[in-house]
């Protein structure tokens, strides 16, 4: 076990978070308002599909971006008000982002080893009290593939090396983009247990971005990202829809398939529940559905 | 060192670029060096042992004591040259004539250190007592001196000329020599005098012939010879002169040659006392002047390779850092800034361009080693020079300057730009603003350079600029052009070439490509260019100067039997033709030069010339025939009324004159043959003489010979009836006769066979008209300094016999093949009128239209057997072998060195190119096989995304290539010195430039068509997987 005391959990908070971008010549909001909070230690996953905003939201807590507006609280820091020192030392020790594809947080002329090394040199030289090299190697079970070269490994050791990477410094966060796909079940389970047993050992933050059913099943809370909003949560197998703080309530998909755009809805109090009621026709007092 | 591992071919290349740079700049100084010291040791080699050693010569002829002996002509050398002088030797020279003074043959006694040894004695023996001689074989033939015969002599010098007070000797010979030819006789040549009869060879003596005590004249006791010549010849030791000291021996010698060595010693009567003559100066000069232009030359070439190393290494190391923007980005997730970042990147290329430095430094001096042995042979000493150690560092900064500025841009991108992956995306047609400037300055120095308001450094690399400058510009219009190709082919449903034009459009090697290939091929251009039009104008000097494909230079002044000899060997005139240059007495002035004008034009060289537009016709000869007799006898009858005098004393007049004819005998000399005593009182009647015209004569005057100091006398004197051994000879009429003016002498007809002479004298003993035959003015075509400002103006020329002969200007020649810068061209025939052979300073040659050995061999056979000795062959190789052992020659030869390491850069960053973009494109090929394409479509559109980007880079290449050639050129030295006949001809050497573009295009389209062909080959679909 980690000789390093472990490093305790961040929790995140954003407010109104928005970021955009420009593509070819247009601007492009990727985020538009998230208010999300994960707690010290939680272990949450961004769902949602391709293009909806949940990667970029990673980078954001990452520190990789500056919004375009709105908060991001990582633990007690604001991201967006680190100066580039305080922001290289967070990057090196606090945040810990794995990015999606293995090789791609791997120097490919290094073993697992080697990586984990490059990785937590930094860590180590600004201060901070970092896990030796041989105990995230024990920590993640790879020391049978530890030294042997990246070219030798298959894609779920290359995997099983990026997120070794990722918790090279310690981190009292862990962002991974998509650490599951392109694995193997067995792979893929592999990894996911790995991160929940250092959530377990370590009270690490694990935020995960995944598209994979299986694994948010799996994960004791997610979060859908949708059209850069948070368009719902799940816990423990329930599905919420959750209220933003400017009031709105993204719909279900399953509900919205049922209430196409321009539809009119009343909310009517049912004692502590509220019920959805569609105007029949578009027109008041022409339906009869309800929704609960 | 796992990343370089990890890495190897790019550590490899950074190592191969970084080697090549510190090479191209280590190598300039050692090559320099190394041609320094060759320059010094051709030129010492090249200069005839008598000019580049010192030669002491000490005489008076005013006071014998006054002579500095050669015992003590050593301690006259600066301490500063004594290193390089071999032990001297000493000579002692008398000049003497045979008694009695008067007109007998004149010669020189000599005796040198050590003569027996460097004399083979074909008779007799070797002299050794005073007293003794040995003479030449011709000496002994022409003048009958035997073996054992003596010989009676009296000085005979500028001081001692008078029988009075010569001292003389009996001398006895002992033995025949013949000279052995070496540096021992310091240029001298102790014979030829002898066999043209021109008086004796040099008789070899001992010293004690020289330095003893001989006869006083008219027996009055014994004196000393009065004008002995007292030398000291000190060799130059060729292993002690150096690049290094050359300089300083020159300075010294020039200093020692300047102070006028016998006023410091002797006073003014004696300044002439000593004298020293040496070419160390010259040769001192001509070392710098190879030096010089080997300054210019080299950093030229070397300054334009290294632009491009610098470049190419600049490119490679820009796309080094870019394939590792993920490590990059991976060091900043893990909180390194950028100048951790920085120096991850550094480490990875920093150590193979260190590594470089050392094998750049030991390929430099391999590269001058084989230089030294190849262009330089026979090898100058291998040196390392202090230069090359700070080449060697130069390079290496520069090099770390570029490693440090091609991480800038990944160190400093932020991290969300460095985990995207860069999109191919379409150039834009728009230059950057540093490409902007980078344009704006190319361009500015190379107006600057053709303008020649720039040279040196800036001059240097305004033709690479010129070529950086099109391939910016280019690397922006060739992708926007490939496009819109690539859509056109699109639009007539070309799919291949559709799909090749748009990627390669599309790509960002095609925009490195771009300018890397335009100043490669612009370097080979400019390389070819300046090799060729050196070599070839080496060859067309040579030719200019030499004249003809061989000279052969005749040992005869008889240009009548060499004429004679050269028409019989080839009466047409089409393989060989005599050619008589005889230069003028005094500097400045005109060398006359007969030839025979079709002959001449068609056998000899005319390199940058047409002699088909010459005005050979104005060279006529007279159109009057001219007037031969054969015969011992003239007879004639003759009227002379009574004849006035101009002066009254009865003592003066005199009471006879004589006709007279003016011949030119068959040995070519003139004379004047009187014809027989008139009474000045009144005669008719006839009269007979004796002439020398037994093997012919020309007649070239008619007139009257008086008595010496005789009155001016004025008359009228009528011949007619003139006869050659009884046969008639007929005058002809007035008009064949030219007149007179001083003195006045006119031909006027008479009688049917009578012509009358009316003279005027004015007191001189002679006075002819002269036949029309012999030409007053002769015309010749003139080069630019021999013609006159004035139209028709004569100029002064000159007959074989050194006698004058006016000249004027028939029309200009750009210059004469194998003659001087002021030269007078003639119709050798009108050379053969009069004064064909005697005493000038006429060199006759014989011009060669073939090379061939056997050939030449065959002539000289024949111009041998009829009395024609050759003495010297020569060809225009033999020049042009000695103009390409110049420092000028040699820098140019670099070229070649440029020019391959130029292409060799050039394969290389397009190998590095291709592949560091294989990536892309092996992904961009598996498309394409997913599309249905087969592999052979793959591979052709493989090749056609490069090898025509490469062809057009390359064409523009050669485009400003050719373009800044004639700029560089006028600052190219292709000669040690210039030519005094042939201007530089700077034109661009078309062919041999375009034929070299081609072989480099073609090698850069092969290694290109390889190297694409090879990434197409690895277009496997897990590719595509790999990609997503």
């Amino acid at each position: 076990m980690s000789t390093a005391t472990p490093r305790p959990g961040l929790g995140v908070t954003t407010v109104g978070l928005v970021h955009i971008y420009r593509s070819e010549g247009s601007d492009v909001a990727a985020l538009s308002g998230v208010d999300i909070t994960v707690r010290p230690g939680e272990v949450v996953g961004l769902l949602g599909p391709s293009g909806s905003g949940k990667s970029t939201l990673l980078a954001l807590l990452a520190g990789l971006f500056q919004p375009s507006a709105g908060k991001v609280f990582v633990g007690d820091r604001d991201l967006a008000a680190l100066t580039e020192s305080e922001l290289d030392r967070y990057q090196a020790v606090d945040g810990s982002l794995m990015l999606q594809g293995a090789r791609r947080n791997l120097v490919p002329y290094l073993t697992i080893r080697g990586n984990v090394d490059f990785a937590r040199q930094h860590a180590a030289k600004v201060g901070d009290e970092v896990p030796t090299t041989q105990e995230v190697v024990d920590l993640i079970g790879a020391g049978e593939i530890a030294d042997r070269p990246l070219s030798e490994l298959s894609q779920g050791q290359l995997q099983l090396g990026a997120l070794a990477v990722a918790l090279a410094p310690g981190p009292g966060i862990v962002l991974a983009d998509e650490p599951t796909s392109a694995l193997d079940h067995a792979a893929r389970d592999r990894i996911l247990d790995t991160l929940l047993d250092v959530n377990r050992r370590s009270g690490a933050t694990i935020v995960i971005v995944t598209h994979d059913p299986d694994v948010a099943a799996r994960l004791p809370r997610t979060v859908t990202i949708r059209d850069g909003r948070i368009g719902g949560e799940g816990r423990l197998g329930q599905e919420y829809a959750v209220v933003t703080a400017d009031g709105f309530l993204p719909l279900p998909l399953h509900v919205r398939e049922g209430l196409p755009p321009g539809t009119l809805v009343r909310l009517e109090r049912d004692g502590e529940n509220w019920r959805l009621v569609p105007e029949a026709g578009g027109l008041p007092g022409g339906g009869d559905d309800v929704i609960q | 060192m796992s990343a370089l591992r990890y890495r190897w071919v790019q550590a490899l290349v950074v190592l191969v670029l970084a080697s090549l740079v510190t090479a191209a700049c280590a190598f300039a100084p050692l090559y320099v060096r190394a041609l320094d010291q060759a320059v010094v040791a051709t030129t010492v080699r090249a200069t005839p042992a008598a000019d580049a050693g010192v030669r002491i010569l000490s005489f008076s002829t005013a006071n014998m004591h006054v002579t500095t002996d050669y015992q003590h002509q050593r301690d006259l050398v600066p301490e500063a040259l004594k290193p390089a002088l071999a032990d001297g030797i000493p000579s002692i020279s008398v000049g003497v004539r045979r008694l009695p003074l008067a007109a007998e043959p004149e010669g020189s006694l000599l005796w040198r250190a050590g003569l027996c040894e460097h004399v083979r004695m074909t008779s007799g023996t070797c002299p050794n007592s005073a007293g003794e001689i040995a003479i030449s074989a011709d000496q002994a033939r022409v003048y009958d001196q035997a073996v054992g015969s003596t010989l009676e002599v009296g000085e005979w010098d500028a001081s001692v000329s008078r029988v009075e007070v010569s001292p003389q000797a009996t001398l006895t010979v002992t033995g025949i020599y013949e000279q052995v030819p070496g540096d021992y006789w310091f240029g001298a040549t102790l014979t030829g005098a002898a066999a043209g009869k021109l008086g004796f060879d040099t008789m070899l003596t001992p010293e004690a012939t020289l330095v003893n005590a001989v006869r006083a004249p008219a027996g009055g006791g014994e004196v000393y010879w009065a004008e002995p010549h007292q030398g000291l010849d000190l060799p130059l030791r060729p292993d002690q002169v150096t690049a290094d000291n050359i300089a300083r021996l020159g300075a010294v010698a020039k200093d020692w040659i300047a102070y006028p060595l016998g006023v410091s010693r002797y006073g003014s009567d004696a300044s002439d006392a000593v004298t020293v003559s040496t070419s160390l100066p010259a040769i001192a000069d001509a070392a710098a002047a190879s030096r010089g232009q080997a300054r210019v030359t080299v950093p030229l070439l070397m300054a334009q390779l290294g632009l491009l190393l610098c470049t190419v290494l600049w490119l490679v190391l820009v796309g080094a850092a870019d394939q590792r923007r993920g490590e990059a980005a991976l060091a900043r997730l893990r909180g390194r800034g950028s100048g951790g970042v920085r120096s991850l990147l550094l480490r990875e290329t920093l150590p193979p361009i260190v590594a470089g430095v050392p094998v750049g430094l030991a390929a430099a001096v391999g590269l001058a080693a084989g230089a030294r042995h190849t262009l330089l042979a026979p090898a100058p000493p291998a040196e390392f020079p202090p230069t090359t150690a700070y080449a060697a560092l130069l390079a290496l900064l520069v090099m770390l300057a570029l490693a440090a500025s091609s991480v800038r841009r990944v160190a400093r991108a932020p991290i969300a730009d460095l985990l995207r992956s860069v999109p191919a995306g379409r150039a834009k047609m728009v230059l950057g603003l540093l490409e902007a400037m980078v344009v704006a300055a190319a361009i500015a120095a190379f107006v600057a350079l053709v303008t020649g308001a720039v040279r040196g450094p800036v001059g240097q690399l305004a033709p690479t600029l010129l070529a950086v400058a099109v391939g910016i510009v280019a690397a922006r219009v060739v992708p926007a052009l490939l496009a819109w190709l690539g859509g056109m082919a699109l639009h007539r449903g070309w799919a291949r070439a559709a799909t090749a034009l748009l990627h390669a459009s599309r790509r960002s090697a095609t925009r490195w490509l771009t300018p890397i290939v335009t100043v490669a091929v612009a370097i080979v251009v400019l390389s070819a260019d300046l090799f060729a039009v050196g070599a070839l104008n080496r060859q067309h000097r040579a030719a200019a100067e030499t004249g003809a494909p061989t000279v052969l230079d005749l040992g005869s002044r008889d240009l009548k039997a060499v004429s004679d000899a050269i028409r019989a060997i080839d009466p047409t005139g089409t393989s060989i033709t005599p050619v008589v240059t005889i230069d003028p007495i005094g500097s400045g002035n005109t060398t006359t030069i007969g030839v025979l004008p079709d002959a001449f034009s068609r056998i000899a060289l005319w390199p940058g010339a047409d002699p088909k537009s010459l005005a050979w016709q104005a060279l006529r000869l007279p159109e009057q025939p001219p007037l031969e007799i054969t015969g011992t006898s003239v007879s004639y009858a003759a009227k002379l009324p009574t004849v006035d005098f101009t002066s009254l004393d009865p003592d003066a007049q005199s009471t006879a004159l004589s006709p007279a004819l003016q011949i030119v005998d068959a040995a070519g000399a003139t004379t004047t043959v009187p014809l027989g005593a008139i009474p000045t009182d009144g005669f008719q009647g006839r009269r007979s003489a004796t002439i020398p015209c037994a093997q012919g004569c020309r007649v070239i005057g008619l007139g009257v010979s008086a008595p010496l100091g005789a009155a001016g006398m004025r008359g009228t004197l009528i011949l007619s009836d003139l006869r050659i051994d009884d046969h008639p000879l007929d005058l002809g009429t007035a008009s064949t006769w030219r007149p007179s003016i001083s003195p006045e002498i006119a031909a006027s007809d008479g009688a049917p066979g009578a012509l009358t002479l009316t003279f005027a004298n004015s007191g001189q003993t002679e006075a002819f008209v002269v036949h029309e035959s012999v030409p007053q003015v002769l015309p010749a075509l003139t080069t630019a300094p021999a013609t006159p400002a004035a139209a028709g103006a004569t100029i002064g020329g000159y007959l074989v016999d050194g006698s004058d002969q006016l000249l004027t200007s028939a029309g200009p020649i750009a210059y004469v093949p194998g003659g001087p810068a002021r030269a007078a061209l003639v119709n050798l025939d009108s050379l053969l009128i009069r004064g064909w052979s005697g005493r000038g300073s006429a060199k006759l040659t014989a011009y060669l239209s073939s090379s061939d050995p056997s050939a030449v061999a065959s002539v000289r056979e024949r111009l041998t057997g009829l009395g024609i000795p050759v003495t010297g062959v020569r060809h225009p190789a033999d020049l042009e072998r000695t103009f390409a052992r110049s420092g000028a020659a040699w820098s140019l030869k670099l070229t070649t060195v440029v020019g391959g390491l130029a292409l060799l850069t050039c394969a290389v960053a397009l190998i590095v190119l291709i592949a560091t973009s294989w990536r892309s494109r092996s992904r961009d090929y598996a498309g394409l096989r997913m599309a249905g394409l087969t592999r052979r479509d793959v591979g052709l559109i493989a090749m056609l995304e490069t090898v025509p980007v490469v062809l057009l880079a390359g064409g523009l290449g050669l485009a400003a290539g050719l373009w800044s050639a004639p700029a560089a050129l006028p600052m190219v030295p292709l000669f040690t010195t210039p030519s005094a006949i042939f201007p530089p001809d700077l034109r661009t050497a078309y062919g041999p430039s375009l034929l070299v573009a081609a072989a480099a295009l073609v090698i850069l389209a092969v290694v290109a068509a390889l190297a694409s062909r090879y990434v197409a080959r690895r277009s496997r679909l897990d590719r595509l997987r790999e990609a997503a």
